[in-house]
């Protein structure tokens, strides 16, 4: 059974409610060049649906450690969001300084490949130094943890631009 | 890094305090005028849009935008979630849309209570929208969004977009001969001008300048229906009959809005990512590896 400490749950807590603050305030300051408090709080609330997410992808990648506790390898895995906080707040003060790039933003979104390969470096030596597993066990949880990552963010791309009928308009 | 991570939330607090009281200074209503600037093409969070539908009513004010039509992908997530957070009637005004992706065409349907079924093909989409009171507006209609259309699609039509943010070098050419073969049959037609407004500013960089007989939702949607539109492009040009365009004219050498924020707020957004930046590297920052 998970049971975290008082200190633990402020300190999870408070690295979750981190990337939904980093995540709300760069979407907010690239939709509106602004900072208000109302936007931070909207967008931090709005987006917090993210951390959760990232939480529960932690919990199956942690499953049961035998080198650590399940609260500190919990720890320690919400401190690995910070190739993609980083990156996000790049794009954000990119698009915020350089006007000309908003035309471009999809192939902003190509310079993701830095944080989606550096998160994977950063699981892969997690499950091995954290979790204590072996390279072939690590692997696997990795791949699985990505792979359910990258589908319910997928899911939600799909239902947000009405996927389907954009791709039975190519075939019709 | 205790000292460190102090400054970053120092300076993250001060500049959105100072975004705050900055923003709250900017004039709270718009100018009481029967020609109103809108934005007809508007994503809303949830959905591919950055803001919820009240941060997007707060952005229409600060870009001098009077009315928004808010438009998700075959949803209405962002009303939903915007009448459960306790939609507010003040300006600018909301209207209730949805952009219709069929595999056929992308359509604005504005001024709509229910979703209307991506299936219906294109004439039968246009009549569902138009029976709940609402205006059909072609949305960006180049190949890949406007299959083939006959006549009568084209005379049921409300409006089409003629100017829109992604229509650069050839696609603007494209815009303007759909629009110009809708009209040979339907010369009454709004021409458009919309954002497409999903994570990058800013809201309002084209726009529908609407002559409008009531400053309401009605007054615009009934605008749209009879044409009395005039579409702006990002360079401040206009398209429409020249009597409207003319109207709307006079409407901008007499009033002064302004639709851009000021250095000093980019300035402050700047300091609050960076702040945020350097807080993730002092607490999560190349932790243990």
């Amino acid at each position: 059974m998970l049971v975290l400490t008082d200190n633990q749950q402020v300190l999870i807590a408070g690295r979750l409610a981190l990337i939904a603050l980093v995540i709300g305030v760069s979407v907010g300051v690239a939709a509106t060049e602004t900072i208000t408090m109302s936007l931070v709080v909207s967008g931090a609330l709005a987006w917090s649906f993210v951390p959760v997410l990232h939480l529960l992808t932690g919990l199956m990648l942690v499953g049961r450690p035998t080198s650590v506790s399940v609260r500190e390898g919990l720890e320690r895995y919400v401190d690995l969001h910070w190739p993609w906080s980083l990156w996000i707040l790049a794009a954000a003060a990119l698009l915020l300084v350089v006007p000309a790039a908003r035309g471009y933003a999809e192939w902003l979104i190509l310079t993701a490949a830095v944080p989606v390969i550096w998160t994977v470096r950063l699981l892969l030596a997690y499950g091995r130094d954290v979790l204590g597993l072996p390279l072939a066990q690590a692997r696997r949880r990795v791949a699985v943890h990505q792979i359910v990552t990258y589908a319910v963010a997928f899911m939600y791309i799909v239902t947000a631009v009405a996927l389907w009928p954009r791709i039975v308009g190519l075939f019709t | 890094m205790r000292r460190l991570r102090i400054a970053a939330v120092g300076v993250f607090v001060a500049a959105v305090t100072a975004g705050a009281l900055l923003d709250a200074r900017r004039p709270a209503s718009a100018p009481d005028s029967l020609v109103l600037a809108a934005d007809l093409h508007v994503h809303p969070f949830p959905g591919d849009g950055a803001l919820p539908v009240w941060e997007l009513r707060r952005e229409a004010r600060r870009r001098g935008i009077d009315v928004i039509g808010i438009t998700g992908h075959n949803n209405q997530f962002g009303l939903r979630l915007d009448s459960l957070v306790g939609a507010s009637d003040e300006l600018p005004i909301v209207l209730p849309g949805q952009e219709v992706t069929s595999p056929d065409a992308h359509m604005i349907a504005l001024g709509i209570d229910h979703l209307i079924d991506w299936r219906l093909p294109v004439r039968d989409a246009i009549a569902a929208i138009q029976a709940q009171g609402g205006v059909a507006i072609a949305a960006h209609p180049t190949s890949t969004t406007w299959h083939d259309a006959d006549g009568a699609t084209f005379r049921a039509l409300d409006g089409a977009e003629i100017v829109h943010r992604v229509a650069r070098g050839p696609h603007i050419a494209l815009l303007r001969g759909f629009f110009g073969r809708v009209q040979a049959v339907n010369p009454d037609m709004a021409p458009i001008g919309s954002s497409d407004f999903h994570v990058t500013a800013p809201l309002g960089l084209c726009r529908t300048y609407l002559l409008v007989e009531r400053r309401s939702a009605a007054g615009a949607l009934d605008a749209i229906r009879r044409g009395r539109t005039v579409a702006r492009d990002p360079d401040g040009r206009l398209f429409g009959a020249a009597a409207h365009v003319e109207a709307v004219e006079n409407h901008l050498t007499t009033t002064s809005r302004s639709d851009a924020v000021s250095g000093l707020d980019k300035l402050l957004a700047l300091g609050a990512l960076l702040s945020l930046g350097a807080l993730v590297v002092v607490t999560q920052g190349g932790k243990g590896f």
